[in-house]
Formats: C-alpha cells, sequence, structure tokens
C-alpha cells in the first residue's frame, strides 16, 4: 500500500509543477493604448500578423471624424452580419451625427448603435485576441483605450443528420454535430426543463476547446457532478481534439480493457441518460459526447430497446448479451473442446469436426489465432479503405477466409464458422469500444484455452469477472446492480421492463427515490378514472 | 526490468507445463462399438471405428465414394483386454480413443466362462463412459462389427438405435452399463443384457435384437425368450409405446393394443422368511388393428377385451417370474423392492435370499383401461344384394 502511495503522491507533485510552468508561459496582462493604429498592430502583433485576419478601418461620423477599426478572423464569422450589424449600422446611424466626444460616443454605440446580442467591453489584449479567435469581431474606436466586441461566430457546419454508429430500426434520425451549439439546442429540444444545467470549461492550453458538463440539477446526485467537475478542472493538455482525450484523462481504472465511459452520437441516448440522473460531458468539434457514470450493462443496451414494445425490446438485448458472450467465448470453446475434451462434444458433431480438420496442418489454436488475424486485418482495411475499393476488400476477403483457405486445406471449414460467427457477434454490440475489448480479451482466453482446456477458460473468465468487480466509474460500481443486488434495481438490465414497470430512476445513478412514472400507469381496457 | 522478467517465467512456464494431455480432434481414432471374444489364451478385442470421410461432407464427394466400408474395424489379441487393446496401437496409427463409445458386444462363449476382467476394465478406465449398452451375441462378437448398415454409416450407431428400440417392439432389452453393473455387484440381484444375433432372412445380413441374457453373477447363465423378456419389462416399468397382440374375446382373431401408458409398482411383505409381492400394473391402451368383426363401442365386449389383455400381461409376468424362480436367478430384482421397503427384516435374511427366492409369492394385479375406440367400427366386406 505504501508504494501505491508513494507512487501516487509522486504523480501528483508532478502535476503541481507542470501547472506551474504553464502558469509562468502565459502573457501578463497588455493594456490597450489610445492610439487606434498603435493597437491594431498591437493585436495583428500578436496574432503574428496570421493572414487570415483581416482590418478594416473606417471612419463613423464624417463631420467628427470618428476613426474606428473591425478585427475579424476570415472563416470564422458571419460576414453579412458584421456588414449589416457593424459596419453598416455605424456608417448610416444618423443619430450618431451629433455626437462629438469620443467617449460619449463609445457608450452610444454600445448602448443603442450596434443591434446584436452579444456585445461587450474589453480592455486586455490577451482577451481580445481570445475573442477574436473564438469567431467574435473587435470594434476599436480611436483615443479609446477599450475596444468593444461583438459577437459574431459563424462559419459553415456540417448540418444534423443521422448519426452513422449506433443505428436504430426505429427512433429519431437526428446526431450530433461538430458544433457544440448545436448539440445543447437538440437536447434542450427533448429536455425543456429549467432544472437543465450546462456548465462551461475551457480545457486545451493550446486548443482552448470548450467543454460542457450537463445534468439535471435534482436528478443527478450532487457527490458526481462535483466529481466530474473536479475531474475535468485537473487537466492540463495542450490541446483536446474528440472526447476521447477527455474520457482518457478523467476515467478510473485506465489500464483496464473495458470501457468505463460510454459514448453516444445519438441526442435522445443522451438525453435519456441525463433524465437517468447522469451527466453528460459535451466536446466542442466532436459528434461523441460523454455520458458518466458508465455501468457495463449499457453497452448492450440500444435506443431501439426503449422504442419498441417491452418484449421485443427484452429479446434483442437477450440476443445482445448472447451475441457478446459468443464474441468473447466461442473460439476458446471451440479449441477447448477440440484439443482436450473430445467426449463433450456429440459423436456425429466430433466426426464431422474431425473430418473438416483432416488434413489441415496447424493444430486448432494456430489455425484459430491465424483465422481471427486475418478476420482483424479485413475489418480493419475495410474501415480505412476508400469508399470506391470497400467492396473488393470483402469479396477479395471472403473468397480468402473462406473457400479458398478451406479447399486449399490450410483451415477446417469448422473454424471458418467459428471465426465467422465471432466476427458477426461482435458487430452486434452497440458500442463500439465495448465490443473491441470483448475482442481484446479474447486472444488471452484462446491461448489459456490451448494450454488448459476449459479449466483454462474458467480461470480466464474468473479473472475477468473479479477485474470487472473491482471497476468503479465515477465512484459507481462498474458491475451494478449486481452489486448492491436489490431486485428493483434489475429493471433496465437483463430484460426491459416495459415503462410503467419501471417505477423509479436506478438509485446507484439518480437520487434515491425519484419515481419515472405515475402510480398505477398499467394501462388496460378500464379506465383509470372509473377505478 | 525485474517485474517483468517474472511476469514472462510465469506466462512462459505456463505455456512449457501446459498441453501434455493436449491432443487435436483429427489426431484420434473414434471408437464406437467394441466386440469382446474369447480366444485359447485371453481375448480378441475388436474394435470399430468411425472413419471420418463418411462424416466429412466434401463437396464433390468423391472421397466418401471410393471406399468399401463406411468405418474401420481392427482386432488384436492379449491375455488381458488391456493388452490387447494396446496391442491395437502397432496396427492403429491414431491414437484409439474410447469415450464416444456406443455399444460393449460380448460374446456368448466369452460370457458363460468368466466377465469378471471384462467389466472390471469398463469400470475403471475414466475414457469409458457408464452410458454405454451392454450386449452379449451368440455369435462372433467381432464379426457383429463389420455388417454394413444400410441406412446408418456405423454398425454401432445402428446398434444403439435398434437396441433402444426396446419399447417399441416389447420383445428385446437395453441396458447401459452403470445400470448393469448395479445389478451385476449385487450379490442377490441376477443382471440382465440384451441379446444380438444375425438375422440371415434378409436380403442382405442384418443385425436384430432378441430375447435377453441373464447373468448368474460374473457369468451369463441362460437366455430369455421375447415373452419373458417382455413380463420382465412389465415389471421394469418400460413398456410404454408398445404393442400387444391379444385374440379377440369372441371369435379368436387377433387384434392389436398399443400401449399409450403403462405403470408398474410392487408392493411387498414379509410373512416369516416367506416374501410376499403384489405386481400392480396400470396399463392404458387403443386398438391399433382389429381383424375381427366385434364392435368394441359396446362396453361390454370392450370389458372383454381388457380382460383378454390383462390375462396376456399376466401371463408374461408370471412367465418371467416362474423363469426366474427355476433359474434361481432373482433378476427381476425383487430383493431389492425388499430391501428398500422392509430394510431391517431384509437385513435379517438377505444371506439366504438365493434359497428363500424359490418360496416367494407372486401376486399380480393387472388393470388395463382402453380408454375409447374412437368411431372406428370394424370393417365389414359389403356383400351385395340381390
Amino acid at each position: 500500500m505504501s508504494i501505491l502511495k508513494y507512487l501516487n503522491n509522486k504523480g501528483k507533485t508532478k502535476i503541481a509543477e507542470q501547472n506551474q510552468k504553464y502558469e509562468k508561459k502565459l502573457p501578463q496582462q497588455i493594456k490597450l493604448s489610445l492610439d487606434l493604429n498603435f493597437n491594431i498592430e498591437t493585436i495583428k502583433k500578436m496574432m503574428g500578423s496570421a493572414s487570415d485576419v483581416i482590418v478594416r478601418e473606417f471612419t463613423i461620423n464624417p463631420e467628427a471624424e470618428i476613426k474606428a477599426a473591425v478585427i475579424l478572423i476570415k472563416g470564422l464569422v458571419e460576414r453579412e452580419l458584421i456588414n449589416e450589424q457593424v459596419i453598416g449600422a455605424l456608417m448610416l446611424n444618423e443619430r450618431l451625427n451629433g455626437v462629438k466626444n469620443n467617449i460619449e460616443f463609445f457608450q452610444m454605440i454600445k448602448n443603442y448603435g450596434i443591434p446584436n446580442i452579444y456585445v461587450s467591453e474589453e480592455f486586455d489584449a490577451n482577451n481580445i485576441v481570445s475573442e477574436l479567435i473564438d469567431g467574435n469581431t473587435v470594434l476599436l474606436l480611436d483615443k479609446i483605450d477599450k475596444v468593444l466586441i461583438v459577437g459574431s461566430t459563424g462559419w459553415k457546419d456540417r448540418a444534423v443528420s443521422e448519426p452513422t454508429t449506433e443505428n436504430v430500426v426505429r427512433g429519431p434520425k437526428d446526431g450530433f454535430t461538430e458544433n457544440i451549439e448545436n448539440n445543447t439546442a437538440l437536447i434542450r429540444r427533448r429536455i425543456k426543463s429549467p432544472d437543465l444545467r450546462m456548465e462551461t470549461f475551457k480545457i486545451g492550453t493550446k486548443t482552448r476547446t470548450m467543454v460542457l458538463i450537463v445534468y439535471l440539477e435534482g436528478t443527478a446526485k450532487q457527490g458526481i457532478v462535483n466529481e466530474v467537475r473536479n475531474r475535468l478542472e485537473h487537466i492540463e493538455i495542450d490541446g483536446i481534439l474528440e472526447s476521447g482525450y477527455i474520457e482518457e484523462l478523467i476515467e478510473d481504472t485506465p489500464l483496464s480493457p473495458f470501457p468505463q465511459i460510454e459514448h453516444s452520437e445519438r441526442p435522445d441516448k443522451v438525453s435519456g441518460a441525463i433524465l437517468e440522473g447522469r451527466v453528460a460531458i459535451l466536446v466542442d468539434t466532436t459528434p461523441y459526447v460523454l455520458i458518466v457514470p458508465t455501468i457495463f450493462f449499457q453497452f448492450v443496451q440500444s435506443a431501439d430497446d426503449y422504442y419498441e414494445r417491452f418484449p421485443i425490446g427484452s429479446f434483442t438485448r437477450f440476443v445482445r448479451i448472447l451475441a457478446y458472450l459468443i464474441s468473447v467465448i466461442l473460439p476458446s470453446m471451440y479449441i477447448a473442446l477440440t484439443s482436450f475434451h473430445q467426449e463433450m462434444i456429440p459423436t456425429t458433431l466430433a466426426l464431422s469436426i474431425a473430418a473438416s480438420r483432416e488434413g489441415v496442418p496447424f493444430p486448432s489454436i494456430g489455425e484459430a489465432f491465424m483465422m481471427e488475424a486475418t478476420f482483424e486485418i479485413l475489418r480493419e482495411a475495410g474501415l480505412r479503405l476508400p469508399k470506391q475499393g470497400g467492396q473488393a476488400v470483402s469479396i477479395v476477403g471472403g473468397l480468402v477466409i473462406g473457400q479458398a483457405a478451406v479447399q486449399a486445406g490450410i483451415v477446417s471449414q469448422a473454424m471458418v464458422i467459428i471465426v465467422a460467427l465471432t466476427g458477426i457477434s461482435s458487430y452486434a454490440i452497440p458500442a463500439f469500444n465495448a465490443a473491441a475489448s470483448g475482442r481484446l480479451i479474447r486472444f488471452p482466453l484462446m491461448l489459456m484455452a490451448s494450454v488448459l482446456g476449459l479449466p483454462g477458460i474458467l480461470a480466464g473468465l474468473s479473472i475477468i469477472i473479479i477485474h470487472l468487480n473491482s471497476l468503479r466509474s465515477f465512484g459507481v460500481s462498474y458491475m451494478e446492480p449486481f452489486i448492491s443486488a436489490n431486485k428493483n434495481e434489475f429493471k433496465d438490465i437483463m430484460i426491459r421492463f416495459p415503462w410503467w414497470g419501471m417505477n423509479r430512476l436506478p438509485s446507484y445513478i439518480a437520487r434515491r427515490g425519484i419515481r419515472r412514472v405515475g402510480y398505477n400507469m398499467k394501462p388496460g381496457p378500464r379506465s383509470r378514472d372509473n377505478k | 526490468m525485474k517485474k517483468i522478467a517474472v511476469v514472462l517465467i510465469i506466462i512462459f512456464s505456463f505455456l512449457q507445463t501446459g498441453c501434455w494431455n493436449a491432443r487435436e480432434i483429427d489426431e484420434l481414432a473414434f471408437v464406437l462399438s467394441v466386440g469382446i471374444d474369447k480366444i485359447d489364451n485371453g481375448f480378441k478385442v475388436t474394435v470399430q471405428v468411425a472413419s471420418p470421410e463418411t462424416y466429412g461432407k466434401t463437396p464433390s464427394g468423391s472421397g466418401a465414394a471410393q471406399k468399401s466400408k463406411p468405418f474401420w474395424t481392427a482386432s488384436s489379441t492379449g491375455t488381458t483386454i488391456f493388452e490387447a487393446i494396446r496391442n491395437m496401437s502397432s496396427i492403429s496409427s491414431r491414437r484409439i480413443f474410447w469415450s464416444h463409445i456406443k455399444v460393449i458386444i460380448i460374446s456368448e462363449q466369452l460370457a458363460r466362462s468368466n466377465t469378471l476382467e471384462i467389466f472390471d476394465f469398463f469400470s475403471r478406465n475414466p475414457e469409458l463412459r457408464l452410458r454405454t449398452l451392454v450386449a452379449v451375441t451368440p455369435d462372433d462378437a467381432g464379426k457383429l462389427l463389420d455388417v454394413v448398415p444400410v441406412m446408418e454409416e456405423d454398425p454401432a450407431i445402428y446398434l444403439e438405435k435398434i437396441i433402444n428400440n426396446k419399447n417399441l417392439n416389447g420383445k428385446s432389452y437395453s441396458i447401459m452399463l452403470k445400470d448393469f453393473l448395479e445389478d451385476y455387484l449385487d450379490p442377490n440381484v441376477g443382471s440382465v443384457t440384451s441379446r444380438i444375433i444375425f438375422d440371415n432372412s434378409q436380403s442382405e445380413p442384418v443385425l436384430k435384437t432378441s430375447g435377453a441374457y441373464v447373468f448368474d453373477g460374473d457369468k451369463l447363465s441362460a437366455s430369455l425368450n421375447e415373452g419373458e423378456t417382455r413380463g420382465l419389462l412389465w415389471i421394469k416399468n418400460k413398456m410404454n409405446d408398445s404393442i400387444m397382440v391379444v385374440n379377440c374375446p369372441y371369435d379368436g382373431m387377433s387384434t392389436t393394443l398399443e400401449i399409450k401408458k403403462a405403470k408398474s409398482s410392487i408392493k411387498s411383505y414379509l410373512d416369516d422368511e416367506v416374501s410376499h409381492f403384489t405386481i400392480k400394473v396400470d396399463v392404458t391402451a387403443i386398438i391399433t388393428e382389429q381383424s375381427c368383426l366385434t364392435d368394441f363401442n359396446d362396453s361390454q365386449k370392450l370389458n372383454e377385451l381388457e380382460k383378454s389383455l390383462e390375462a396376456a400381461i399376466r401371463n408374461d409376468i408370471h412367465s418371467t417370474i416362474n423363469t426366474a424362480k427355476d433359474l434361481k436367478i432373482d433378476y427381476p430384482g425383487l430383493s431389492r423392492i425388499l430391501h428398500k421397503q422392509h430394510k431391517d427384516e431384509w437385513n435379517q435374511i438377505s444371506s439366504k435370499w438365493n434359497e428363500l427366492f424359490r418360496n416367494t409369492e407372486v401376486a399380480i394385479d393387472v388393470k388395463v383401461n382402453i380408454p375409447h375406440v374412437s368411431l372406428a367400427k370394424p370393417l365389414e366386406p359389403t356383400k351385395a344384394k340381390n
């Protein structure tokens, strides 16, 4: 234990040192002067005279000759908006004509010169530059050491479209985009409660990426929200390009093969999680939203389960659990049975497996590794290939894996069936990262099976189950509700209970005792009022 | 570094010690049935090994067609069974694998001399399964396994199926090794096995189940005919789905009845060393074939039919009990009933059971119920009226 503590503290002191270094790098406050040209030069210099910084100088009041300038970054702003609401509005505003004093003029512009929602004063050049980078426009006036920041963010965005992952048969077809404002709107449109809280973080010393945590006040446990806040505040990194960066920096057990944070690009799924009391972490520039805390069984739940009637939802969920087990255990089971426990296979099946292995030069473990490797390569190649070539890969891959390898006597037909079934099964799991974890633990299990047979598989599975039980995600045990073992919490695990039966929110995530549906909601021919 | 080295050593030591008993499935010769014959100084063991080509569904199908026999039989000799089996490795390229064995066939000649060694081997070896069927043949056991069945790939699977058909014909017996050994090791109960013979009446020689064999201790003692076997099946409660042919009560033509439900129970009491048994059989049957012209929709006549079936069943059981008494072998297992129902008294008389068995009183109480005859009436040839 003392060693662990030592290692822990060692890490912490390192972080503290790093923090100090970062702080030193930050430039001090730079004040603007009263000279317009000097100010423009200052800002330009801070940006390194970047070619996409545009400066437009103009005169507002022809009589008073008040010189002004706008600075903006090409591509990040809506040009129309600047033309109409800043330059146009100031040039054509006749009420400004009589004013001579620049300071008075500055206030007038702020109050009724610019018809824009977001207008604010700023005097520190550092802040001005960061506002500029955010896509806002800076309006400078001569003989004033302050500027006005005009909100003008607007760039070409991908429109809301159907999510490419997590396909559903029935359910909304919109998906998150790379624009965080868009994404928050998609959640707000679903949860129209004033209790919906959004808190902003800027993470990344270079990228200054906007990160939002979204939760329902009064439903989410305060402890969990605080923990999320805490962990996000502690992140020190130069840049966040995808929510995966955040995921890796805030998860509980980084060395585990199992993902402890779920991600989704479906607004309905994220909204459902928020309603259950979870915390969503939205990251700008990526459509993938993180959901914490996460339990293991979330990965076999699909949005469909809740939209279809409950017998169908429960059945498909059962199929998914089965598929997960198959994708993890089947190859090792095959190896154990064919090379150790031939007596456990029914006679006729044993004989046909023996017949199909006739003349195969490799032991079954070698055969299995070869085929699994081939399949993984094909899968990876299929993902990376340009869309036009995808078909060629599948045709060649199918032929190589299937027909040709069997006919050449390199692999047995039985093994082809096993590998194909395993591969297909791993696709039945909606979460890609959970399916990938299954693929990762499949290989050690295969090794164990080839060395020790069924006892080996048993040992391997025991280790995995012990590991799973030791995992936690933001203070919630990963194997909940099996840890708290409260029978009322099992309504959304193996089988999906009907909505009128899922009375309360799961208490291991949400606050205790919050009802989800009203009393006596079970529908029937008798109307409730007549009871 | 040290940690990594330790982990690597652990992993590699795993790989070094493991796999010592791993064997690929295609390196095994699956024995499906074994025949044991007596020779002058020991045993001749014949194994029937499944040929994987027979089970492989190759698209061209040429591989299987070229072989004349879809399986392989090999025999070897030795002074003990295990020696004979080990001698087989000199002719079999693959390791002989016993776990899928279906049937053990012993020749009658061998069974009449001494069987202790056989059953010791088959119950001691962990690779052998106790669910294997046991049968005895009056012919050469090795030759029996050479018969090429028409509908199955292997004689073993063929044998397994015909032995398990006992409840369809009601004229033969089937027993698994585990049940056989239970009787075999009980000094008061005689064990029974199936009896397999060649049937040469067909166009090509086939195997046939017929009757049963009774063991007295470790030696085969007598064979049961089909009626006595059926009586045994009645007592052992194994007559479901079987049929009985009885004469019609009025004109002596035969009628076939299918047994839908049969349940037998045995009650016993001891009266000063004389044991009394009541074998109660409850039968539900239906008429499946009728050649007499009696209309059984009449409950009176149906009653008569039930009576005659009762008589036939009673007759079967009687003959079984009488044979057992004549042979002085308690193969119906009555002593076990006594043991269960009167434990204390049984402990006193168990040593003398072999003599007491002859004086046993057995009452047979059969109840037959034919619940309906459906709407079918006997087919009557209609004569053209002039």
